[in-house]
């Protein structure tokens, strides 16, 4: 049978993504299972739509967008999580990131050596909310630009920017607690009891 | 943490050097110069710490998730399902 120069196109082009997509649908679903059913309902998709794909346009970017509408469509309940990205978030997150800043003194510092760092960082980051996971995935996983995820997403390059924040807020103050929950740094003291100490 | 050094005045707080620190360490300030936090960073022992935990942190996350050697099962999987719709490359190896 002779390839038609849609597939072979097709194969060149979203094939060969492949791999980046396998790890954007894992670091997202956070089950390998799922996440493999996600990857070949994204290439379904994309084979169906192959024509609305804009020559040019990033391939792989076109995969991460259907791969997390699919993924949305499994969780439809967090989907539906209000999207407070905007300021006001980013100010309310202020407050847990100096607290996480004061942590310096409870042994943050030595944290990263004294934990198994991978698999902390992927259990912290399956905890936090899709809507800003998918933004430290796509920026501090897959390396693209805020640009490229504001496209991926669909959403303004500020928007991007303060899901960012809430994402790596959310990541530290989850690692940390893995971290006292192991008892590899010490539990945060209120202030208070700090003061009279 | 010291919010504002108390021998060597800082031009910005830890609060605002809070705020900036993920621009700062993707090189996008929008409202703090990369200058004054560098000097707030000078002054301030406890966020220059932070700064360095957040950049170490930045820079261990994609070791986290691996880019998989060729998943060939997958892959073999989806050009199988593909077929089935009409694919007619031969790419399942």
């Amino acid at each position: 049978m002779l390839d038609s120069p849609r597939d072979s196109a097709f194969d060149q082009r979203v094939l060969d993504a492949l791999p980046h997509v396998v790890r954007f649908a894992r670091a997202l679903a956070h089950d390998e299972a799922l996440a493999d059913d996600l990857v070949q309902e994204t290439y379904l998709r994309a084979y169906r739509s192959w024509e609305t794909f804009r020559p040019g346009h990033d391939a792989r970017r076109w995969l991460f967008t259907i791969c997390r509408n699919v993924f949305l469509r499994h969780r439809e309940r967090e989907a539906r999580v209000v999207d407070t990205s905007g300021e006001v978030a980013e100010l309310e997150s202020l407050g847990a990131m100096m607290d996480i800043a004061n942590s310096g003194q409870r042994g943050e510092g030595e944290l990263l050596d004294r934990i198994e760092v991978a698999p902390a960082i992927r259990a912290a980051l399956a905890a936090v909310p899709e809507v800003y996971r998918t933004a430290a995935i796509l920026v501090d996983v897959e390396g693209e630009s805020y640009e490229a995820a504001a496209e991926v997403l669909g959403v303004p390059v500020g928007t991007v920017r303060s899901r960012l924040f809430r994402a790596r807020r959310l990541l530290q103050a989850s690692l940390l607690t893995y971290a006292v929950d192991a008892g590899i740094v010490r539990a945060p003291v209120p202030p208070q009891e700090e003061s009279r100490s | 943490m010291t919010h504002v050094s108390q021998d060597t005045p800082a031009l910005i707080d830890c609060r605002t050097a809070a705020r900036a620190l993920y621009d700062y360490l993707d090189g996008r300030l929008p409202h703090v110069s990369h200058a004054e936090v560098q000097q707030h960073l000078a002054t301030c022992a406890d966020c220059a710490d932070h700064f360095t935990f957040a950049r170490r942190l930045l820079n261990v996350i994609p070791a986290a998730f691996p880019i998989e050697p060729e998943a060939q099962a997958l892959r073999t999987r989806i050009v199988a399902a593909l077929r089935s719709e009409g694919f007619s490359v031969d790419s399942s190896a």
